[in-house]
């Protein structure tokens, strides 16, 4: 911003402490420290966090270098209301346990959808899922 | 038998060369095995060469021991870590007494008193200008930072403390793993990592200072050494670390190198390559393989070091093997002489996420690179650590202090008390960055001064580059196309500053002219280019480049439109050539975008470059007028009329018009008044010509004038006067009543002297004819102007006579008076 109004560039977004989605659906929350010319960052003190519902688990995972291309969107998070969210932290192996189950119910939602469908006759649509679900 | 033995027995196929062969005792019996030929002459009776080997065998074995830390090949390999303590205190003690006949005056030169030299000495003789090119130049090209990404970060003033007491490590540790939320990654924690290995020795181990210092009987503090090539990581090894952070003093103690290649090479032959097998797979057992790590470096040092012969120390040998994890081992450091200890930090366990690279790398240029591994960590760690609390992460001390023990066994006594100091500083360093690599969530104000400890990680410097490929990014020839709504924001933006610093105080309006700068317009803004040629040389040379290729074939695309008219043959063909009609005055707007644009880029460019794109324009606008012109084919203008975009494209292109062709232009629009009116009836499309032929006509002379209402005057189809005609359009009723205006205008400008008689009396005539007209047409069909002026009363007033002033007074007043809202 300094040099270029109109613009926008991570240089700003260095050291801040950033929640960053990634294409396969991740949400890794850390710190910036370090980026490139292709938007490659480099998070420390990563927590990956995952959302089920009203609830939420951490995976503290350290250093993150992620690649440019599979980052969805970032956003700087708010230091003051972070620690007072909507949602209710779990300890890390049951939101596992209810992401598998969440994952699993979608599944099968899909498959009784495309049943009904061929029943009907028509064509499946394939959802275009992003490529790394 | 003497026969067969005599030289030349023919019957045996005499020759020389079978002679000797002939010679030969052709029965076993008859040679000695143990002859003199065998085994040489001269050989004492005495000398019992089994003895002797036997003994040399001894001599070897022990020296293995002492320098390997274990068995020579042969022997079983022992795992035990008991024994190889005992291996090792054994050793050192011989060694320390090898140690103090070395000789070398260099050797002896460094450990005692080598002075530190600061930062980048070193560095400008590996990777100055002519130090060997290739893979570290590269960097220059690829870095932001300046030369060498390779080189360990500066060493920084800042070291945590030195925890000599071990077992207050042992206790943070635990501490420490207790806290730690992360579950698997760190798997076992340090400690039963240490209790797996070490069972019960926790207390056994001690820093390498201590035990040095115990040997000297606690004397001063050895000074301190230069870091040797410690901070230099094998190119290829870690592309990702900084450069400033990197810039290690690249220090390397005057006497290092050479002296150290005859050990090397000697301790070589005895241990070939069989003991250690480099191993890039997984190591010793462990959660996180550390292992692997220093058997495979150590044998690669090993083996690539003497051939490469680079003047480095490099031969700090292969780092320690053995932490804790690894069966204690390998005791290849002797070779590395400041090395020894650190090289046992680093290879400690790595944390677990981050497995070092070395794995991938295993056939890397050995010889910097042991310390390379952990010279980004340890570049991270000496970076951020300023502030750090030690508090905060202790595994690593445990772990350090747990594999400074092994080290100084062996190292203290093999290298030169001088390396105390950066070995500790080395430790002291990894010792940080293994303890970010362990962080764990502290409570909020731990945290807090740690994350300052981390920032600045990136230094402006590279935030600067980025920024810089930002911008050449954005770099464009054409901003309008580009960005069309930021270009004519920022403009917007810029007109409005401007206009409040006018208000506030007109001070440098000159400055910021509203002009929209395209520097990199201006850089290409060059002569056409013409590619170096050679004088005296034989035949061309070719000089192209990727930017500028030669050129083969002149290909331009001529945007010209042509004026070809179809030859009228039937329907079909009419269509088409109506079609091409709309074709050609597509082009002929084309042409004025082109006009246009040139003149946006002539408002961002200097003056000298101004003048070609003047010209360009000026052809561009010829093009246009000789187009719709066409001297000679009036059709062909009229068609153009008769198409709402032929006529929306002549009322653009008057204005850019010179003066001559924009006369010329009105002058056959008036020529043909009559056909286009009656064309344009109840459309009034005319309109759109309006404002630009009264502005054609208001800056006309008098001669002009008088050819405009000749045109009008005459009527080449119509029965009826072009100028009744007009007079009942609008268009044309604004025509003629701008005619007067100015007509009168000029009356009134020039004094009558100057006023040419002849254009005078054309021009009274003209009046007089339009008076008549005006009585004749009925009031009802005239229409008005677009513009009234008033000045036509007194026009009349001076050129007609009172009689028709009075007939036509009513009708005038159409002309001179603003128009009634009906």
């Amino acid at each position: 911003m300094n040099y270029l109004p109109g613009t926008a560039s991570l240089v700003e977004e260095i050291d801040k402490k950033l929640l960053v989605v990634l294409r396969d659906g991740r949400t890794l929350i850390g710190y910036l420290r370090s980026i490139d010319q292709f938007a490659n960052l480099v998070l420390h003190r990563t927590i990956e966090r995952i959302h089920v519902g009203k609830k939420y688990g951490d995976i503290p995972r350290g250093i993150f270098v992620v690649r440019g291309e599979n980052v969805v969107l970032l956003g700087e998070i708010d230091l003051e209301n972070e620690n007072n969210p909507q949602l209710e932290e779990v300890p890390i192996d049951d939101i596992l346990e209810m992401q598998r189950e969440e994952q699993i119910q979608k599944q099968q939602e899909e498959e009784r959808k495309k049943k009904s469908m061929l029943e009907r006759g028509l064509q499946p649509h394939s959802e275009l899922h992003d490529d790394l679900f | 038998m003497e026969d067969t033995l005599s030289p030349c027995n023919p019957a045996l196929g005499a020759g020389y060369h079978e002679n000797n062969l002939m010679e030969a005792p052709e029965e076993e019996e008859d040679i000695d095995l143990m002859n003199d030929e065998t085994f040489g002459g001269d050989i004492d009776e005495d000398f019992d060469w089994e003895e002797q080997h036997e003994k040399l065998s001894e001599v070897i074995e022990v020296g293995d021991k002492v320098l390997y830390g274990r068995p020579s090949r042969g022997s079983e390999y022992q795992n035990n870590y008991a024994s190889q303590e005992e291996f090792m205190e054994q050793s050192i003690r011989q060694l320390v007494v090898e140690d103090e006949e070395i000789d070398d005056p260099a050797i002896l030169n460094v450990s005692k008193n080598c002075p530190i030299p600061k930062k980048c000495q070193n560095l400008d003789d590996l990777f100055g200008p002519s130090s060997p090119p290739a893979l570290l130049d590269t960097e220059h090209l690829v870095s932001p930072t300046s030369r060498n990404i390779w080189g360990s970060p500066v060493k920084e003033a800042y070291m945590p403390p030195t925890v000599n007491n071990l077992q207050t490590l042992f206790e943070f540790a635990k501490a420490a793993s207790g806290t730690s939320h992360a579950k698997g990654a760190p798997g076992r924690t340090l400690e039963e990592l240490e209790q797996q290995i070490v069972p019960g020795s926790k207390g056994h181990a001690m820093t390498a200072e201590d035990l040095e210092r115990q040997l000297r009987g606690e004397g001063q503090k050895p000074p301190p050494l230069p870091e040797p090539h410690l901070h230099h990581p094998p190119p290829g090894f870690l592309p990702g670390s900084h450069g400033p952070r990197n810039q290690t003093p690249q220090r390397m103690p005057p006497g290092y190198g050479p002296p150290y290649m005859p050990m090397m090479e000697g301790r070589r032959s005895p241990l070939g390559p069989g003991p250690y097998p480099p191993r890039a797979g997984e190591g010793p057992p462990g959660p996180t393989p550390p292992g692997p790590i220093p058997p495979h470096l150590l044998n690669g040092n090993r083996m690539t070091t003497p051939p490469i012969g680079i003047p480095r120390p490099m031969l700090r040998g292969p780092p320690p093997p053995h932490s804790p994890y690894n069966s204690p081992g390998p005791r290849q450091s002797p070779h590395g002489g400041p090395f020894g200890p650190p090289h046992g930090s680093p290879y400690g366990p790595p944390p677990p996420g981050s497995y070092p690279p070395p794995h991938s790398s295993p056939g890397g240029p050995r010889p910097p690179h042991p310390m390379g591994h952990s010279d980004p960590r340890r570049g991270r760690g000496r970076g951020h650590f300023r502030g750090h609390s030690r508090g905060g992460y202790m595994n690593m001390d445990v772990r350090e202090g747990y594999s400074e023990g092994h080290d100084p066994n062996k190292y203290d006594q093999i290298h030169h008390q001088g390396n105390r100091d950066h070995r500790r500083d080395y430790q002291d360093n990894r010792r940080e960055y293994d303890r970010r690599r362990y962080y764990h969530y502290n409570p909020d104000e731990d945290r807090k001064r740690s994350v300052d400890a981390y920032a600045g990680l990136m230094t402006q410097k590279e935030k600067d580059w980025i920024i810089k490929i930002q911008l050449i990014q954005l770099q464009t020839e054409n901003p309008y196309l580009d960005d069309f709504y930021y270009t004519t924001y920022t403009l917007k933006k810029k007109a409005e500053e401007r206009l409040k610093r006018q208000q506030n105080g007109a001070l440098d309006d000159k400055d910021s002219e509203l002009n929209l700068i395209i520097p990199a317009m201006a850089k290409l803004e060059t002569k056409p280019y013409k590619p170096a040629q050679f004088e005296g040389s034989l035949g061309r040379l070719t000089t192209s480049s990727v930017h500028n290729p030669r050129q083969i074939i002149d290909v331009r695309s001529d945007n010209k439109p042509h004026s070809e008219e179809g030859e009228p043959k039937n329907v079909s063909k009419e269509l088409r050539r109506s079609r091409q009609l709309l074709m050609e005055i597509e082009n002929g707007y084309n042409l004025l975008l082109d006009v246009d644009d040139i003149e946006k880029k002539i408002l961002a460019l200097p003056e000298e470059a101004r003048k070609p794109l003047f010209e360009d324009r000026k052809n561009m606008l010829t093009d246009l007028y000789k187009y719709l012109l066409c001297p000679g084919n009036n059709d062909h203008f009229l068609s153009i009329m008769s198409i709402r975009k032929g006529r929306k494209l002549v009322a653009r292109v008057l204005p850019l018009l010179e003066k001559s062709q924009a006369e010329n232009m009105v002058q056959l629009l008036l020529r043909n008044m009559a056909y286009l009116i009656k064309k344009d009836q109840g459309d009034e499309g005319l309109m759109c010509l309006h404002d630009s032929v009264i502005r054609v006509i208001d800056t006309c002379d008098l001669q002009r004038l008088v050819e405009f209402a000749t045109e009008l005057k005459e009527s080449r189809q119509n029965q009826s006067k072009t100028t009744a005609v007009a007079i009942q359009n609008k268009f044309g009723s604004s025509l003629v009543c701008t005619l007067l205006h100015r007509g009168e205008v000029l009356h009134a400008n020039t004094s009558p002297l100057d006023m040419d008689n002849q254009l005078e009396s054309l021009w009274c005539q003209f009046v007089h004819e339009f008076a008549g007209i005006l009585a004749v047409v009925p009031t009802e069909s005239l229409v008005h102007p677009k513009q009234h002026h008033a000045s036509i009363t007194e026009h009349f007033d001076r050129l007609l006579n009172k009689k028709l002033i009075a007939v036509i007074e009513d009708k005038v007043k159409l002309f001179t008076e603003p128009e009634r809202a009906a």
